[in-house]
């Protein structure tokens, strides 16, 4: 700190800055660490959607980031470096697995994406579409990229599947040129399903694997249904096998944030038992519901 | 002491028009600048030491010399910080 007399300007940490210029200068923080690594990141959401998609500006609560996948593990390392600390893990952040929360005293939150929830195409592929087209911009002085207009118009309507949320107005906005636009992203990034879940035409999809994820994402339903979603919707019968092993585990994450420290082994096994009394329950109510059905 | 001032290229900064925050990156902290420290960033950003000087002179109505020693001290801790970066003005300057 600088010891000013009075008058006499001065600079000064500050424990409360305003979200906006938090959020801004949180996502030069995580550009210029990339950056050094020489890491592709395309930053989404927030203050970083394109004013013509949403003329009031909402900064958001968090940075949300969509990382080459290709460098996610050494990015994972050079955040960790540089004082931030994982918050939830891409196992078990999301039924969709796509994002690994981290969060850091100066900065706040950060949501690092190795896909978004929606996009059917493997994530380094989508990722490459995403970045062919992106835009560049300027935030606090340092040079970072967004998607295009039309797929950030994509990831508002997938954010909005995922949240029960309804269609963009921009959507309904669309001249012929530009739905038949998005028409082609959607295909190409095999969004369809996720699309339909806002549109209301999930029942088309039926026989997709991701149909069953999307209908609990959006209508919602027991834990084993959703396990269940998650197993058929990965598109490798390894994929499946993995998601299997885990479903049984307990969220460490969660766990860890109830407790406010790391789990001891003994705490990890009773909340294995809570779990599985109330997966219980909810398969048992499950079936009491399908027999009442008949 | 006549050095041309601007960013530091690892300087992060939110200046909307009515604040001012600065930040090192990408391990920070976040710097609030207001009223005469955020007169003295911005005309650091666009000039040398002595056109700080006279900038902040005239918005306070003090003399040059009177504030001259208090703007170089906040300047240098600006520089100390990594926010700052100075360099001598080149020979065939105006």
């Amino acid at each position: 700190m600088i010891d000013s007399a009075p008058g006499v300007p001065s600079a000064r940490p500050v424990p409360a800055v305003p979200g906006r210029a938090r959020l801004a200068l949180s996502r030069a923080a995580v550009q210029v660490i990339a950056d050094g690594l020489g890491a592709r990141l395309l930053h989404i959401k927030g203050d970083m959607v394109d004013p013509t998609l949403r003329p009031a500006a909402r900064p958001g609560s968090d940075v949300d980031v969509i990382a080459d996948p290709d460098v996610i593990p050494a990015l994972h390392r050079e955040l960790l470096v540089h004082g931030w600390s994982v918050y939830s893990t891409f196992r078990f952040a999301s039924s969709f697995e796509h994002a690994q929360t981290y969060i850091h005293p100066v900065w706040g939150h950060l949501d690092l994406h190795r896909r978004f929830p929606g996009i059917g195409l493997p994530d380094q592929a989508a990722f490459e579409h995403l970045w062919r087209d992106r835009i560049s911009r300027d935030v606090c002085g340092i040079a970072m990229n967004t998607p295009s207009v039309d797929a950030q118009l994509l990831i508002l309507v997938l954010n909005a599947a995922r949240n029960g949320g309804t269609m963009p107005e921009q959507w309904a906005s669309l001249d012929a040129d530009g739905q038949e636009r998005m028409r082609r992203l959607i295909a190409l990034l095999r969004a369809e399903v996720a699309v339909a879940a806002v549109t209301g035409d999930l029942d088309r999809y039926r026989r997709h694997r991701e149909h069953l994820l999307w209908k609990v994402t959006v209508h919602g339903g027991p834990r084993i249904v959703e396990w269940w979603a998650r197993i058929i919707a990965q598109p490798t019968v390894r994929g499946s096998l993995r998601v299997a092993a885990q479903a049984p585990l307990v969220n460490t994450d969660r766990l860890t944030r109830r407790l406010g420290r790391e789990p001891r082994p003994r705490e990890v096994v009773g909340e294995f038992f809570v779990r599985a009394v109330r997966g219980l329950r909810e398969g048992a109510a499950l079936v009491a519901r399908k027999v009442g059905r008949r | 002491m006549n050095d041309v001032l601007r960013p530091h290229p690892l300087c992060g900064v939110f200046d909307d028009g009515d604040s001012l925050y600065v930040a090192r990156l990408p391990d920070g902290p976040i710097i609030a600048l207001d009223e005469v420290s955020a007169l003295v960033w911005r005309a650091a950003g666009t000039g040398s030491r002595a056109e700080v000087i006279a900038t902040v002179a005239e918005a306070t109505a003090e003399k040059p010399d009177a504030i001259a020693q208090h703007i170089h001290a906040f300047l240098d801790d600006l520089i100390n910080r990594g926010l700052l970066v100075a360099a001598p003005v080149p020979d065939d300057a105006p």
